[in-house]
């Protein structure tokens, strides 16, 4: 019986090499099919440079509760779906976000590590947050309404002091909700210990005009990480985001908000 | 058999994802359900039995997104109910007019395995030999619950 149109798994398994010998002879009564075929390794070279493997091992090996934390996945098409207004997916893949890199700064960021961030202590049990910058290869901590601009790599630290969980993510200018902890909404909000805990991977920020503002929450309790994500997409959509300090009002939470300015626009 | 994650990633992920993006249309949770998916499938490695994984990979991705699309009815697009439109409207000899409500009334009830049995075989063309063997049944169960489920799908339009 011939099919209006083949299964796709038989087309992935002929460039697997893993097509049954009956499902074989499809390919060879149907030639363009290898067209399709073909197509599949364009698109596997997308996907992989998309979505690398070692970091997408990390991430799985992080689900399954191996190995050390794997790093958010801050690739374009990821963070479609915080895009505040619909957005076909190759138009916002088209769009420059904040794409994760190597971190610039050096040592493991755990206590007693000193690196580049003197003045970072511990002081009571309050949690801080630093954020610094590498430009054209001078790094310096930045704070509130600091100017930054395209290209500007920036990295995270904090010390979350005696809350062990924690949410951090951004909103950018273009109304683009960043989340940059947990991993993903469904992993670990766990923070690390110690005083100057770093996020393993540093930001190159995109094009996006006007401002980045940063919302960090600390827990006694994991957080509602989709409550917040919706919250942070209503106060950009209601353009509220550069005079809210406060992402969302909840009990026993501490919360602290970096505003960065874009150079070059208002 | 033991597995090397980034081998396996770099061999079958990308077939995951295409996988799930076609089923959830949604970047952000295809990559969510592809981890997920290499999750479950690396627990159960020991039970690997060497060979070709590509359909049992693709088997547990479609398990986990149609899990997935039932349990969060909250994507602007709603594309379960697109979804289930072409699950109902493909290959139906009734071509039934088919509105999202009664398709959710339609699924309500079913076991999980028979919207999976639909969307193999309605949405992605496996015959009901492919469509039995991939869900562990026989073919003659398979035909039944297409059955049952084509009945009730007329039963419902009547009402």
């Amino acid at each position: 019986m011939k099919r209006d149109k083949l299964p796709d798994l038989f087309i992935e398994q002929k460039y697997l090499s893993e097509l049954d010998k009956e499902h074989e002879a499809l390919f060879t009564q149907e030639p363009e099919l290898m067209e399709k075929v073909k197509a599949l390794e364009e698109d596997n070279r997308h996907i992989l440079a998309a979505y690398p493997p070692g970091l997408m091992a990390d991430r799985i090996r992080s689900r399954m509760g191996e190995g050390k934390k794997a790093p958010a996945v801050t690739n374009k098409a990821h963070i479609v779906r915080f895009v505040t207004s619909p957005v076909p997916l190759l138009a916002a893949a088209a769009i420059a976000l904040l794409v994760g890199v190597v971190p610039f700064l050096t040592g493991s960021g755990t206590e007693g590590d000193t690196g580049y961030i003197e003045g970072i202590r511990l002081k009571g049990l309050k949690p801080q947050v630093s954020i610094f910058k590498e430009s054209d290869g001078d790094v310096r901590e930045v704070n509130e309404r600091s100017l930054v601009r395209e290209h500007d790599l920036l990295q995270i630290e904090y010390n979350a002091g005696d809350y062990p969980y924690g949410v951090l993510l951004s909103i950018d200018g273009r109304g683009v909700v960043t989340l940059h902890f947990p991993y993903s909404e469904y992993d670990s909000q766990e923070l690390e210990r110690g005083a100057n805990a770093r996020l393993p991977f540093a930001y190159e920020l995109d094009d996006a005009p006007y401002y980045e503002r940063f919302y960090f929450l600390f827990s006694k309790t994991a957080l509602p990480v989709e409550t917040l994500i919706t919250h942070a997409e209503t106060l950009a959509a209601e353009n509220r985001v550069r005079n809210s300090e406060t992402l969302l009002d909840l009990k026993d939470v501490y919360q602290t908000s970096i505003l960065l300015l874009k150079e070059g626009t208002k | 058999m033991a597995i090397n994650v980034e081998e396996f990633y770099s061999k079958y992920g990308p077939m995951v994802l295409r996988r799930c993006r076609a089923l959830l249309r949604d970047e952000e949770a295809a990559l969510d359900a592809m981890q997920d998916v290499f999750v479950q499938v690396l627990r159960k490695e020991k039970q690997l039995h060497g060979g070709a994984p590509s359909s049992l990979l693709y088997t547990i991705a479609t398990n986990i997104c149609l899990n997935k699309m039932r349990k969060q009815k909250r994507t602007p697009l709603n594309a379960e109910d697109e979804f289930l439109q072409q699950v109902a409207g493909v290959d139906d000899p009734e071509r039934m007019v088919l509105t999202n409500h009664f398709l959710d009334r339609l699924f309500a009830r079913e076991k999980d395995s028979t919207r999976m049995i639909a969307v193999l075989h309605y949405v992605d063309n496996f015959t009901l030999e492919e469509t039995a063997e991939k869900v562990g049944m026989s073919v003659s169960g398979v035909r039944k619950r297409l059955r049952n489920l084509r009945e009730k799908g007329l039963a419902l339009r009547e009402v």
